[in-house]
């Protein structure tokens, strides 16, 4: 048992930190991408009429394609029609990036309705222009409203990252497969990479979960997760 | 008699055509403690809303000082609509209490204080911050400057939205049905700020439920019914003998 | 080819529709997946939520961590694991040389993917029955059993019923991730024509766009029904 896990796991073990870091970069990646173009169509939405259509179709396209579904479009469609992206990598992330900003725009669109319109009375009121309402009371309302929310999302991001491998970027389930195939040994590596996955997953969800807790008790936000 | 502070001319709402205030007319002198009662629905937050154009009334004329709000009078003697930063601007010379406090969670006490007089004046933040000190102090809300607005109860978020309100140092402060929201025990508190305001010379409007406050407060009452004023009377003599029947009736059954 | 020529391409459907059989035949296979699953998710879940409810604190710990470990589980390392190492460890413990058929493998994989999300809705349905409608069943003389039974169960399912909806159009979503253990689905058999053809553009933008008009559609179906639920006070 633990002679499998030296000849499988631990030598191999540079192997797995490359895809670990291939990982780590295409998540974080997809996860910045998607949080501007969910920002960007949830604005769209809301503020701008004669693009609305267009921005609930993008958002609805994002949500109801399955992630295989997308990944293979991208990588084999993209390059073709838009010129781009040029590497399987660069496919990745813009697939997952696209998966999560329709999720992040409605995320964002029901943060800013449940800001309280009387908090934008107030500001009003007070003679602050509507751009500064938006800046000021509004926007660090909904950041601190979807936080959690947002974290959340990077765990379904990185849960959805292990698809990546399937069009051959060499991400931690990329590496591993290649060494099951190499070895014929699946048990110690495989259970292995699930149990890390599971393990940085689960950190993901609860510090979500601490953050919800911690700005709930602090600035009394109705945060749900 | 000097020229009246503000004055409202024929001012209407509607809400998708359903009439709400249907002309009001007014005029208030500084100093004026204008008490404003009426049942619900009878269109009394609604005009105080127009003043301060947070609902943009469907037609009439408010004029702060002599001044436009929201329009000015072009070359041909018509009203044009006022530029939006302009209407910001004007919005300021009046403070504004809400039933909800509406003070925002994410900023702490003096963070909510300063924020307008900070970047609607924009003054120097020192000057800001001791401005700020000096109406959380009249308040009695100084020492809680850091906490955020979920530690407070209901009163104190009540004091500091005044304080907030106050740091403009506006021309006029409006209340609108500022201790509803508060538990019984906790309306004195507010009510003794309002009461001190009053006592300063501030001119103020407010509506409310507390018939026995604004009898002690007001110099002058309007009763509002169905978008109208019903009635307009100086304190004692509304509470007295009321010109209307309805009002009459109404002070009835809020003073039982 | 031009920008223009390929978008013209990857929106021709006339490839996809000369394999609308292959493709449709493939697409059962989803469908059959997808069926078996929910039921397979359905019953776990609702086993874990009751169990998560539990007075032991032992069988509370257990359907907790079952519940948490799952939901953050990926579905395609749990595919995987269970493709591959699954029926070794089973092997060697009874000692027989097993084998999983993909698709017994594909549907317990999802069933147990979801029973976390499942567990987790049926939990806050059992949590939304309002504690005086269980004292009033005490209170008649109905054992815990049977309070769970008539009273609990009943509203649950009936306040659980718009959020199931929706995971259950998840569920279908992730059908799609099978063909990855070469079970001859919707997207392998694209992928296969592909190959044989080497016309990659219109097959994918096409299975795309079915799988996103599908699901729209099915969410559309979702949302009237759980608005309909909710307007007769089912929900």
């Amino acid at each position: 048992m633990l002679d499998n896990l030296q000849r499988n796991v631990l030598s191999n073990l540079d192997l797995l930190l490359t895809g670990l870091l291939t990982t780590i970069q295409v998540c974080t990646q997809a996860f910045l991408l998607a949080t501007v173009v969910g920002l960007a169509a949830c604005l769209i939405r809301l503020y701008v009429p004669a693009l609305k259509y267009a921005a609930i179709a993008y958002i609805e396209f994002c949500r109801s394609t399955p992630m295989v579904v997308q990944l293979l479009w991208v990588n084999y469609v993209w390059p073709e029609v838009f010129g781009f992206p040029g590497t399987v990598i660069g496919a990745g992330v813009i697939a997952l990036a696209l998966q999560s900003s329709g999720y992040l725009a409605e995320t964002f669109r029901s943060g800013i309705e449940a800001i309280n319109k009387g908090h934008r009375e107030a500001a009003m009121a007070l003679g602050l222009s509507p751009a500064r309402t938006m800046r000021r009371i509004v926007l660090p309302q909904v950041v601190l409203e979807m936080a959690p929310s947002l974290i959340n999302q990077l765990a379904v991001v990185l849960k959805s990252s292990t698809l990546v491998s399937v069009i051959a970027v060499p991400d931690l389930m990329f590496q591993a497969l290649r060494l099951v195939d190499r070895s014929l040994e699946p048990i110690e590596i495989l259970s292995s990479v699930a149990i890390l996955y599971i393990a940085v997953i689960t950190s993901v969800s609860l510090i979500s979960k601490l953050i919800s807790d911690h700005f709930r008790d602090k600035y009394g936000l109705s945060i749900k997760q | 008699m000097d020229r009246p502070i503000l004055m409202v001319r024929n001012l209407t709402k509607s809400f998708s055509n359903v009439p709400v205030l249907k002309g009001i007319s007014l005029d208030l002198q500084k100093g004026a403690v204008l008490g404003v009662i009426g049942g619900s629905g009878s269109g009394k937050s609604t005009f105080l809303r127009c003043l301060n154009y947070i609902e943009r009334p469907t037609s009439g004329e408010v004029y702060l000082e002599g001044q436009p709000i929201g329009f000015q009078t072009g070359p041909s003697g018509l009203h044009v609509p006022d530029t939006a930063s302009s209407i910001n601007r004007m919005r300021a010379q009046f403070g504004m209490v809400f039933q909800q406090y509406n003070l925002w969670p994410h900023m702490t006490v003096l963070q909510n204080v300063i924020e307008a007089p900070l970047h609607v004046k924009r003054l120097p933040r020192k000057q800001a911050v001791e401005i700020a000190r000096a109406h959380l102090a009249k308040v009695n809300m100084l020492g809680k400057e850091n906490e955020y607005p979920a530690r407070l109860s209901g009163g104190q978020q009540q004091r500091v939205a005044i304080a907030r309100a106050l740091a403009m140092t506006p021309k006029i402060m409006l209340f609108d049905e500022a201790t509803s929201a508060l538990d019984p025990e906790l309306t004195g508190e507010v009510l003794t700020v309002m009461r001190s305001l009053a006592a300063e010379g501030a001119t103020m409007i407010i509506v409310t439920h507390e018939m026995a406050f604004v009898r002690d407060v007001a110099d002058r009452i309007l009763f509002f019914h169905d978008g109208r004023i019903e009635d307009d009377a100086p304190a004692a003599q509304m509470f007295a003998t009321p010109n209307s029947e309805r009002c009459r009736q109404f002070l009835a059954r809020a003073l039982q | 080819m031009t920008t223009l020529q390929a978008l013209g391409e990857a929106l021709n459907p006339d490839l996809f529709w000369e394999y609308r059989n292959v493709l449709l035949s493939g697409f059962s296979y989803n469908l059959l997946i997808f069926a078996l699953s929910a039921v397979g998710a359905t019953v776990i879940g609702m086993l874990i939520g009751i169990a998560r409810l539990s007075s032991n604190w032992a069988v509370r710990a257990t359907a907790t961590s079952y519940a948490e470990i799952f939901r953050n589980t990926p579905e395609y390392v749990l595919l995987v694991w269970a493709y591959y190492v699954l029926p070794i460890i089973i092997g060697r413990i009874t000692g027989t040389n097993v084998r999983f058929d993909p698709i017994t493998v594909a549907v317990a994989s999802l069933a147990v993917a979801y029973s976390g999300y499942f567990s987790e809705t049926f939990r806050a349905g059992i949590l939304a029955v309002p504690k005086a409608n269980i004292e009033a069943g005490m209170s008649v003389g109905m054992s815990g059993w049977m309070i769970l039974r008539r009273l609990v169960i009943p509203q649950a399912v009936r306040r659980m019923l718009p959020e199931s909806l929706n995971q259950y159009i998840s569920l279908f979503k992730s059908t799609s991730i099978v063909s990855l253990i070469a079970i001859e689905d919707l997207m392998y058999r694209v992928s296969m024509i592909t190959m044989e053809e080497s016309r990659p553009l219109p097959l994918y933008t096409w299975a795309a766009i079915v799988f996103c008009t599908a699901i729209v559609l099915l969410t559309q179906v979702a949302d009237r029904l759980s608005a309909r639920w909710r307007r007769a006070g089912l929900a």
